[in-house]
């Protein structure tokens, strides 16, 4: 396998993936993700493929051969692709609550086990190895396999509750699937080793003159004062190279 | 009465008149006008006046009816004539004979024209059937935008009356006639403009020499009368100061000079009465001809107002220089200012920088993006910029409704920035920016080269002009002095432009690195860049609110929609702490008698200082009450140490009072003395909100408000 054919293929994908799951184009920002996967690299990428069904000689074909048009058939044909959009929004919709109660649920129970706990119930949809994980969860949750993202709510909701059974049963659950439990602990290893704190939400405006023009005005104005020249009209220009 | 009959008396009242019938005199009343165009033209031309004399002849002829004959007319016009004091209007039998407007311009209209008033009146109620004109249309108007004509025309139209000149009877009902007098008009209003051209001509001549043309004369100056036409008009010479008038000019605008401000002088010289006086009887004719008629009068004068004053003070004339449409002579007459005070009042009242409380404030952050959903409609949430405040009010009347929210603005601004910057990623325009950077580096040196050039072209100019110069005729040797003079002041001008600024590297990174770190530099730029780039992203934020939270959407014009929950600490003006009638009454009933403990048990929420100033907004007083005097005690250094260390610890004052046997304001007031202060924690602390991004909406709903 070429070097870094995990992380460009991921990177050349991504994008068409967000299209086609109609994710918000400000949800997931691709420099985010460049930046963690970049971080995690190909090497911390195949240590979680287990339960994406990759072999261990992952063959995948050079991300610039292949067309957009392709990849976005190729997208299209992916079963679970109506399922992404989704997990994805809701996920991004429950993020803040359910770290903002963190501290707050400490004693009773390791926040790292709720993030272990989200990322199954965001993966295990997607791959055909987590159907049973999946089952097992909507039996705790009391929803339905086939509607993840209300899996997802169901679990938040019982962070901001404070519903610590509910939650050592989703853990239970994910325990007994060992080696969903192990992936978990491989991505949270991986995440922490990043030290990244990706943006999930970064709103990038379609650029226009007027937006150009505003930012250029506060570039030249913040130049100004942060040369020490503080008479604005006499300072010194600035000169793109 | 036959069918034969019945049917030609129909046909004979259907059918339309003939020209001739519509010509016919007499018809009803004659009148005859008479106008000449100035007084010259009464008093000495005899040929003019006689041919009124022969209308009545000419009317009496036509048929009308009436005992005057041409010796009576002729004389009583001779009496006009030498200026007797005799009725102008004579009316005898079928016949009016109306001189009222000899002497006057047939450009004036109606209301300056008692004979032309006196036919429209006459001719409107159905009298007159004819009127008779020495000469055409031009006796009745000559008006130059043809209005008063063809207006006349159609007044006579409407009663089929007819004109009867030497040449013959018209009727403007028929169409060849309304032609023909029509001609008539269009033909006057050109010979008056023609006359005007050669009379501006005159007049622009004479206002060259610098002397009067009829302008309005400043203040401070009056005209001196050179001559006497035969007609009666005068003729006017160069402005000359006059002395009274002179000395309050220069009052005024040493006011102007002290105060600083146009308004605040008037304040002044009003407070001191100071006015124009009136002109004396030998200079009565000034009265009409000087601006001063312009200015409201008292009985002592001519009162300074505020554009009475920005008049004078921009008024060129004040310093000796003759201005008359683009004519320009400097020391044409004696300048009643100095040119120093002049500037100097000058620059005050040319000033056009902003006034007001907002001149130099600048707007708020998400000034105009706010608006409040708890109506039915929702309603802009407007900005107290003074006070750094925001409130919904109700724009449409009746206004004294109670704003539905009022908050400071550290408490919306900051929320709503900071989950805006969190979510903004402008980093990927980065490169547009540069090339903006580039573009405008490029313009700038484009100007530069564009002022190189216009400074060569001038200096060769003035190269050129200088050549001319040494040709012997003084007036094109002036000719040339002051167009050298033009460009050099051109080009001095154009060296005094700031020079282009000097180019600095700036590359790709760093504007990455602005664009990073937009967020935390935030703050250091202007609030009125930060609102362009607020206004250019986000459409609108909708406020829903309570006593305690507020709920923030912000929509961004993407689509996105960002939830933020605000909540609200306790304020001082929160609504129960308003008084309420009831507790005015029970005020109004304690306030004058009862002791101090018992208002106080019956206000148990409210200080004794806000009580007393509800009292006094309610005009209440309190009866004189016997105050038993006690002899101030003297502080202890035992209580003085016991108060150092009472008040630096956290007791309140109230209790500290207690402890040391004394009243709280004596406390303070100790404690002011001797430099202690209350602990940190105690002190006032300006009440911080807190919020959180309860959740983050997502929408690709198109916006409502954009």
């Amino acid at each position: 396998m070429a070097k870094q054919t995990i992380t460009r293929l991921l990177k050349t994908v991504f994008p068409h993936l967000k299209t086609e799951s109609g994710i918000p184009p400000w949800l997931f920002p691709e420099r985010s993700l460049n930046q963690t996967i970049d971080a995690i690299g190909d090497s911390g990428l195949l240590r979680v493929r287990p339960p994406l069904g990759m072999a261990d000689d992952v063959s995948a074909p050079d991300p610039a051969s292949v067309s957009p048009q392709e990849w976005r058939n190729a997208i299209k044909q992916w079963r679970p692709l109506s399922q992404f959009g989704p997990i994805m929004t809701t996920f991004i919709e429950v993020a803040e609550a359910v770290m903002a109660q963190f501290e707050r649920v400490r004693p009773a129970i390791d926040p790292m086990v709720i993030c272990r706990s989200i990322a199954v119930l965001l993966l295990a949809p997607l791959v055909d190895r987590g159907k049973l994980v999946s089952q097992e969860l909507a039996g705790v949750l009391g929803g339905q396999a086939n509607y993840p993202a209300q899996l997802i709510v169901s679990y938040a909701e019982a962070v901001v509750r404070g519903d610590i059974p509910t939650l050592e049963k989703v853990d239970q659950c994910i325990v007994r699937f060992s080696d969903w439990q192990e992936w978990a602990s491989v991505l949270q290893e991986e995440v922490l080793r990043c030290r990244l704190k990706p943006r999930l939400i970064a709103v990038t405006p379609p650029l226009s003159s007027d937006l150009t023009s505003v930012l250029a005005t506060m570039i030249k104005e913040g130049y100004d004062e942060s040369s020490g020249d503080h008479s604005a009209h006499s300072g010194d220009q600035i000169l793109a190279q | 009465m036959n069918l034969q009959e019945i049917i030609q008396r129909i046909q004979a009242t259907r059918s339309l008149p003939s020209d001739e019938d519509l010509r016919r005199l007499p018809y009803l009343k004659a009148f005859v006008y008479g106008r000449v165009s100035s007084q010259a033209q009464v008093r000495e031309s005899r040929e003019s006046i006689r041919d009124i004399a022969k209308l009545v002849m000419t009317a009496k002829k036509d048929g009308y009816k009436s005992s005057l004959n041409p010796d009576d007319v002729e004389k009583w016009l001779a009496s006009i004539q030498s200026g007797a004091d005799v009725n102008r209007v004579i009316e005898d039998g079928d016949i009016i004979i109306d001189c009222s407007d000899l002497g006057l311009s047939g450009s004036l209209g109606e209301d300056k024209r008692p004979g032309l008033a006196h036919l429209e009146r006459r001719v409107e109620s159905g009298e007159v059937g004819a009127v008779y004109l020495t000469e055409g249309m031009s006796r009745l108007s000559r008006d130059r935008d043809r209005v008063l004509g063809y207006r006349l025309l159609k007044l006579l139209k409407q009663h089929t009356c007819r004109i009867r000149t030497v040449e013959g009877v018209y009727n403007p009902a028929i169409p060849r006639d309304w032609h023909h007098l029509a001609e008539d008009v269009d033909n006057s209003a050109e010979e008056m403009k023609t006359s005007g051209i050669r009379m501006g001509a005159r007049r622009w001549d004479k206002a060259a020499e610098g002397k009067h043309v009829g302008s309005p004369v400043c203040p401070g100056y009056i005209v001196p009368i050179e001559d006497q036409r035969r007609d009666g008009s005068y003729v006017f010479g160069k402005w000359q100061l006059y002395q009274p008038h002179q000395q309050v000019v220069i009052e005024a605008l040493q006011e102007v000079v002290k105060q600083r401000s146009l308004y605040r002088a008037v304040q002044a010289l009003q407070a001191r009465m100071v006015v124009f006086p009136f002109f004396p009887k030998d200079l009565k004719h000034m009265e009409t001809r000087s601006a001063l008629r312009f200015y409201g009068k008292d009985s002592t004068g001519y009162i300074i107002t505020y554009n009475a004053l920005k008049g004078l003070a921009t008024n060129l004339r004040l310093v000796g220089i003759w201005q008359w449409r683009d004519i320009l002579i400097v020391n044409n007459h004696d300048p009643a200012v100095t040119v120093d005070l002049f500037e100097q009042a000058y620059e005050i009242a040319a000033s056009t920088k902003p006034k007001g409380r907002a001149a130099y404030a600048e707007p708020m952050e998400w000034a105009g993006l706010l608006y409040c959903y708890d109506h039915d409609e929702p309603r802009r949430v407007s900005t107290l910029n003074r006070e750094h405040r925001w409130a919904c009010r109700s724009t449409t009347p009746p206004s004294s409704e109670a704003p539905c929210l009022q908050i400071a603005d550290h408490f919306l601004t900051p929320p709503l920035t900071r989950a805006f910057l969190d979510c903004l990623d402008l980093t990927p325009h980065a490169e547009a920016v540069l090339e903006k950077l580039k573009s405008e580096v490029s313009q700038n040196s484009l100007e530069e080269s564009q002022q190189r050039r216009r400074e060569t072209e001038l200096k060769t100019h003035i190269v050129n002009l200088e050549r001319y110069l040494g040709c012997g005729d003084p007036e094109r040797e002036e000719t040339y002095w002051r167009l050298i003079r033009e460009e050099r002041a051109k080009l001095d001008l154009l060296r005094q432009r700031p020079a282009a600024p000097k180019a600095t590297p700036l590359d790709l990174d760093r504007v990455a690195q602005f664009l990073e770190n937009l967020d935390s530099e935030w703050e250091r730029y202007p609030s009125r860049l930060r609102n362009r780039l607020i206004k250019l992203l986000i459409d609108r934020i909708e406020l829903r609110h309570d006593v305690s939270h507020i709920e923030a959407v912000i929509c961004w014009k993407i689509g996105l929609k960002q939830a933020v929950n605000i909540r609200r600490p306790a304020t001082n003006f929160a609504k129960e702490k308003v008084w309420r009638v009831e507790e005015e009454n029970l005020l109004r009933m304690l306030w004058p008698s009862s002791s101090r403990e018992a208002i106080m048990a019956a206000f148990p929420n409210r200080t004794w200082e806000a009580i007393g100033q509800r009292a006094g907004r309610l005009k209440i007083s309190r009866q004189w009450v016997r105050v038993t005097t006690q002899k101030s005690r003297r502080w202890t250094n035992e209580e003085k140490e016991k108060l150092r260390e009472l008040y630096s610890s956290k007791a309140s004052v109230d209790d500290i009072a207690r402890e040391l046997g004394r009243s709280r304001g004596t406390v303070i007031s100790m404690a002011h003395v001797m430099g202690l202060s209350r602990p940190k924690e105690l002190r006032y602390r300006r009440r911080e909100p807190a919020w959180e991004p309860i959740t983050i909406k997502l929408f690709q709903e198109s916006s409502s408000l954009s």
